[in-house]
């Protein structure tokens, strides 16, 4: 039964934002970006390395959040440890780079 | 049919609040700066948010040569339907909102992380460099934002041992709220907020004195109205859900209002908006009194500060049994 009002609730909504976006001026046309005329294409930004840490500790902390929540009935000493252990990866992060101001 | 009415009224309160918070936001934040802010339209310029909704929802829309029109649209209008969607989860006036299911705290982050995304996407379907690296730093925030957020809500799943809205605001109206348990955790929340909504500090994503105004620069007309919308009711969103999950939402410490009578409702209203209100007046002062973080030192006061902080105290709510 929740899943059908989550449905039909989404549904609804959807159709709300899309009756005001209906609304509004629907006048369309494209444009060279904001460079002063000049045609530019998308850029790609570069990453260091420090972002794959960061980026791989992001889904291991949010892994760890739905287990803790899940689990929150019967916590023990292994939630404990596993929750300290993550918070020590912490360290493993490297070092930042000084940056020349 | 009575509950489509319920959603529809829901959504109209939610755009209506919407638009008042970011008034009291921009009139908070001008008198901090000893301005007086918006003044013209309505009484204290209070329909002056209205007013830039409804101008630009009337102005053409403007798309570089090059970027991916389809997905700009349907970012814009699932950013504000996914917040209108899980607004439907926030209960205003007791402990019933229109949707409510044991697990929704988790569906409510899982949607949040989502309409991040969104502004991802956005970002780099607009071929505009500046847009591009506004999504990029987007990317890099969201990858520090999410978790202390995320940790903050694991603390209060792990007090009220529910990961129900409802069952965790009955466990409150019991008790004291849960910011007494979690300080950290809420001081946690906060500033995660103020970066997912991408206010001073951190607001890196748009810092218009780098990147003109970065993953929305070439945004326009009705598309950018929608975007607006979106972050007025993401601010909303955070702040009242912030209330109802850490200070207790419609209801007062040891103060049950056993009969849900119509007056009691109106009461308990009043009482989540005076909570909500004063979410946002700290985020606006916090943002007042501070200077824009560059995006590294964003990512390192998370990660090194707020994370083992947020951390710390779900460890310690874990080991002493608190709750």
């Amino acid at each position: 039964m929740i899943i059908i009002d989550v449905l039909v609730s989404i549904f609804i909504v959807y159709l709300v934002v899309f009756i005001i976006y209906l609304l509004g001026n629907k006048k369309k046309r494209n444009s060279d970006t904001y460079l002063c005329g000049e045609r530019t294409t998308a850029i790609k930004v570069k990453y260091k390395v420090r972002w794959i840490f960061y980026a791989s500790l992001f889904i291991a902390f949010d892994a760890t959040i739905v287990l803790v929540a899940i689990t929150s009935l019967s916590l023990n000493i292994v939630t404990i440890i596993f929750l300290v252990l993550i918070t020590l990866s912490l360290l493993f992060i490297p070092k930042e780079e000084e940056r020349d101001e | 049919m009575n509950k489509i009415a319920m959603i529809l009224i829901w959504v109209l309160l939610s755009f209506i609040f919407a638009l008042f918070y970011e008034w009291f936001d921009r009139k908070v934040y001008a008198r901090f700066q000893n301005r007086v802010g918006p003044q013209i339209t309505g009484y204290k310029g209070i329909l002056q948010p209205l007013a830039d909704f409804i101008k630009l929802l009337k102005k053409e829309s403007i798309f570089p040569v090059g970027s991916n029109t389809f997905l700009i649209i349907f970012s814009a209008i699932s950013s504000v339907a996914l917040i209108f969607f899980i607004l439907l989860f926030i209960p205003l006036y007791d402990f019933n909102a229109p949707l409510s299911f044991n697990g929704d705290l988790i569906l409510l982050f899982g949607i949040g992380v989502l309409i991040d995304i969104l502004i991802i996407i956005t970002g780099y379907s607009v071929a505009c460099p500046y847009s591009n690296a506004g999504a990029a730093r987007e990317a890099e925030m969201i990858i520090s934002i999410e978790i202390p957020f995320g940790v903050s809500l694991a603390t209060i799943i792990a007090i009220s041992k529910s990961i129900s809205i409802k069952e965790n605001l009955i466990f409150q109206s019991l008790g004291v709220p849960l910011i007494i348990f979690a300080p950290l955790g809420f001081i946690a929340y906060i500033l995660s907020s103020m970066a997912k909504v991408e206010k001073v500090p951190f607001d890196a994503p748009n810092a218009e004195s780098e990147i003109v105004a970065g993953w929305s620069t070439e945004i326009s007309g009705r598309t950018l109205a929608l975007f607006r919308l979106s972050s007025d009711l993401d601010l909303f969103f955070l702040a009242s859900f912030g209330a109802v999950i850490f200070l207790g939402g419609p209801t007062l410490p040891y103060f049950n209002l056993p009969e849900l009578l119509f007056f009691n409702q109106i009461l308990n209203f009043i009482i989540l908006f005076i909570k909500t209100l004063g979410i946002i007046f700290l985020i606006t002062m916090i943002r007042s009194l501070t200077a824009r973080y560059r995006i590294d030192q964003v990512i390192k006061f998370f990660w090194k500060i707020i994370i083992p902080l947020a951390m710390l105290n779900l460890i310690a709510i874990i080991m002493f049994g608190l709750g």
